[in-house]
């Protein structure tokens, strides 16, 4: 019996080993490798995935952590970042601790385009964000948002919509730089 | 006569105080006291006497009936084996949710426990003079019952617990405002079911438990093997 139970321990042994080596050798850096590119695919707008902040829907700006939960999981969310809420005249002030010189203005206004657009779309009564950089900032008003998309905002929240009229048109410099001048104001 | 009472009471104190175990003390007790007096009635020194007597009896484990003479290394060998067996199967069982959070560290714990064993295992294993597998001890039957009653409901109670704490920090705020469960995709359920199913991998220890009494009863010296 016990002989016998030696031989089921090795054989175990063996087995574990073989698991043990497939696991941590080939699919945890595999998997590291998926959610390395997905954290990449999240920092940039053209290839956000909107699914990943469907949840964050809701009618009232109020919610504060709903709100810093959303800007956490938008491209620049790889800045430091502090939030003001002001609930009486509906704006959210978002503070990064960069320059805009040093993340790159074409990156800084491609995101802010993206990230306005969907805080908008995503949060009824939203009526403008401010973003603070170390050195400037920019004002965004849902008024302004909604006459360049020339449609309900919530109605961009489906998934070709989406794609269509706000991922791939930011794929374009020249649309980058109209959107730009019509929904960033410089403060 | 105090100093035999302290020698007895001193062989007696591994054991819990009950009928039989104060019947023995007493009988014993008697034995020592009859053969003091019939020591010095031949003209030995009292406390020559007493020494004589107390020598005599050292040990009474023989004398309880829940004792179980056994080839204790034998008995540890075979133990250890099953034991090794029992973590290999819960490492092995636990490899794949090395993928997911506290699954690695878990899985890492067992994988530690394995080696130590394993050790101690090869150790005894290579073991081969005769003496040392003949060697025999008693053990306590019915305290090895006892700790398996023991193991069983602290881990029940240990499920049960971690079975609530988990719903509570997994659901709770859902249950408190009547909200409803979302679960977002499949790793995250994955990870509810993980969560609920590892704590049940601590079943090895009181099966470990559980082991003991057979393998006392199994390598019990015999009366043939005592000849």
């Amino acid at each position: 019996m016990m002989k016998t139970r030696n031989r089921i321990i090795v054989f175990l042994a063996i087995i574990g080993v073989v698991l043990f080596g497939l696991v941590q050798g080939v699919i945890i850096p595999k998997n590291n490798q998926k959610n390395n590119e997905y954290i990449t695919r999240q920092q940039k707008p053209t290839t956000h995935d909107l699914n990943s902040v469907l949840k964050y829907k809701n009618k009232y700006m109020g919610n504060s952590s709903n709100i810093t939960n959303l800007f956490h999981t938008l491209p620049l969310n790889n800045i430091q970042m502090y939030f003001e809420l002001f609930p009486d005249k509906l704006i959210a002030q978002v503070n990064y601790k960069d320059t805009i010189e040093k993340i790159n203005e074409n990156k800084v206004n491609q995101a802010l385009i993206y990230n306005s657009t969907v805080a908008f779309a995503l949060i009824d009564n939203l009526q403008g964000i401010n973003y603070n950089f170390a050195n400037g900032g920019y004002k965004v008003q849902r008024s302004d948002v909604k006459k360049w998309y020339g449609k309900d905002l919530s109605s961009l929240l489906e998934k070709d919509e989406w794609r269509n009229e706000v991922q791939e048109k930011l794929k374009d410099n020249e649309y980058i730089n109209k959107c730009t001048k019509a929904i960033l104001k410089k403060q | 006569m105090n100093i035999l009472k302290n020698h007895v009471d001193n062989i007696f104190k591994s054991y819990k105080e009950n009928k039989q175990i104060r019947e023995l003390k007493y009988e014993v007790l008697s034995n020592l006291e009859a053969k003091v007096e019939d020591l010095t009635n031949n003209g030995m020194e009292y406390s020559e006497a007493v020494n004589k007597a107390k020598e005599s009896i050292t040990s009474i484990d023989y004398l309880i009936d829940e004792n179980k003479k056994v080839y204790v290394n034998k008995y540890k060998l075979e133990y250890i084996q099953i034991i090794l067996l029992y973590f290999i199967i819960a490492w092995i069982i636990t490899i794949p949710i090395r993928i997911i959070g506290m699954g690695f560290f878990l899985n890492t714990i067992l994988f530690i426990c394995c080696i130590i064993i394993g050790i101690k295992y090869f150790k005894l294993n290579t073991k081969r003079e005769y003496e040392y597998f003949e060697c025999k001890s008693f053990i306590n039957i019915q305290f090895a019952f006892k700790k398996r009653k023991i193991a069983w409901i602290i881990w029940i109670l240990f499920i049960v617990f971690s079975t609530l704490l988990t719903t509570g920090v997994q659901f709770g705020s859902n249950i408190w405002f009547s909200r409803p469960v979302s679960i977002s995709g499949p790793y995250q359920f994955a990870q509810v079911i993980i969560r609920y199913l590892s704590p049940i991998i601590s079943i090895i220890i009181p099966l470990v438990f559980n082991v003991a009494p057979k393998l006392i009863l199994k390598y019990e010296v015999g009366e043939d093997d005592e000849n």
